[in-house]
């Protein structure tokens, strides 16, 4: 057990590492998924608490839209509740200091579909 | 007749062990957790996502977390490693990957996986740092900072200053580094604040189980492991009664003992007989204690209590209940 405890020593000092010096990693490219699914879950454990700033753009067919901040980016797109019709957009905006990236995300008869703009 | 004793015995392990806080307080964040992690996990079908790996749209988890809560009670290195397993599922599930409850549930179960027999507190309180550090530095941007993205969270209520979030946070973050009854105050307190600064509590799930951590840790720092005698007038109706509560939930390091007048030890006598206190300790330097001190004394044996006894120490409060 003395080495588990050592390893998560290391754990806590690589991660906040990545924190100081990747940071769009962890609080941007984490929230939008535009990482690896194995690295993206390596990731998982780095606290970062609802942090970030990420706007969501939600449009309704065409002329409807609305916009607001949101805490955790992916919050809307995989609770169901927020999905009440067949085809919704979002787009999401997330920022990290000098950070930023824009996805679109499309939910069409229970799949999500996403780009890169 | 076994059963009750049965019933006696998992009481008393469960009042003088200091990880039932932490148990407990865990427990209660499932109950919390009802409507916004255990329904989800049992109700929601998962939108099929290209990101995560076909397995996962049949992979259910609800079950799962709520073993966490006996996974919790049991003391087992392999019981807290699949916590730290199940913990980990929960992080990387499509369906509450974004609840940041699980990553404190997951730090949570590794402390209690790799802690020694001395409990590693400084280890629990680096992971409770570690923690608040990594929402402490994410939040250090234009629009936190002012507080624009504070403002547009629906389930905070007003706050005076955004400075007091991220001050707080960073308090955490390097509180491991300060003394540790200061410490644990601090992160007390800001716990508290941010709890009370959530509409409905709901940020109680994330919370609870690092005050119950820092509660834990401050139960093991003060408990006292010197014997203490507990006297009882047997002729006493409250007194009898009292005694009978002690005997139920045995806590350790407290010896139980009946007396009449005419069978105490001549000295005791006069003290113990003329203060008619329902209960009367003696601690290990032959010291006869009442009130006060002797339910002091009492909460510093207790491991569910024993955190409250750094207050019981300080000077104006002992004088004041004295």
């Amino acid at each position: 057990m003395k080495y588990a405890r050592i390893a998560v020593y290391l754990m806590v000092v690589v991660y906040t590492l990545l924190a100081l010096l990747k940071p769009k990693k962890i609080y941007v490219d984490r929230f939008t998924h535009d990482i690896g699914f194995i690295e993206w879950a390596l990731l998982q454990p780095f606290p970062t608490m609802y942090s970030s700033e990420s706007i969501l753009k939600v449009s309704f067919g065409r002329d409807r839209s609305v916009w607001y901040l949101c805490h955790h980016p992916m919050k809307p797109i995989i609770n169901r509740n927020y999905i009440f019709l067949d085809s919704v957009t979002y787009e999401l905006t997330v920022r990290y200091r000098g950070y930023k990236t824009v996805k679109k995300f499309i939910v069409f008869k229970d799949s999500l579909y996403t780009s890169l703009e | 007749m076994e059963h009750d004793n049965k019933l006696d015995n998992t009481l008393s392990r469960l009042i003088n062990d200091p990880l039932s806080i932490v148990s407990i307080l865990f427990l209660g964040t499932i109950f919390i957790n009802i409507t916004y992690v255990v329904f989800p996990l049992f109700v929601n079908t998962i939108i099929k996502n290209p990101f995560f790996p076909e397995y996962f749209t049949t992979f259910k988890m609800g079950f799962p977390y709520l073993f966490l809560g006996v996974l919790v009670f049991i003391r087992s290195k392999i019981a807290y490693f699949m916590g730290v397993l199940i913990s980990f599922l929960l992080m990387i599930h499509p369906i509450v990957f974004d609840n940041a409850y699980f990553v404190i549930t997951f730090y949570l179960f590794l402390w209690l996986f790799v802690k020694d027999e001395n409990h590693s507190i400084f280890l629990g309180r680096l992971l409770i740092s570690f923690i608040f550090f990594g929402a402490a530095v994410g939040k250090l941007t234009p629009g936190w900072m002012s507080g624009e993205q504070l403002n547009n969270i629906v389930i905070l209520r007003k706050i005076p200053s955004v400075s007091l979030v991220i001050i707080g946070e960073f308090l955490v973050a390097i509180s491991f580094l300060l003394p540790f009854y200061i410490a644990s105050l601090i992160s007390i307190f800001i716990l508290i604040g941010m709890t009370l600064s959530m509409d409905n509590g709901v940020i109680i799930s994330a919370t609870q189980p690092i005050l119950g951590m820092i509660l834990t840790f401050l139960s093991i720092v003060s408990m006292k492991k010197s014997e203490l005698k507990l006297y009882f007038h047997q002729d006493q109706k409250h007194s009898n009664f009292v005694y009978l509560f002690f005997e139920i939930f045995k806590i350790n390091n407290i010896t139980l003992i009946k007396f009449k007048n005419d069978n105490i030890v001549k000295s005791a006598k006069s003290m113990l007989v003329k203060k008619g206190y329902i209960i009367q300790g003696q601690n290990e330097n032959g010291e006869f204690l009442y009130g006060f001190d002797c339910y002091a004394e009492i909460i510093s044996r207790t491991a569910l209590l024993a955190f409250l006894f750094p207050l019981f120490k300080l000077k104006n409060h002992t004088f004041i209940s004295r």
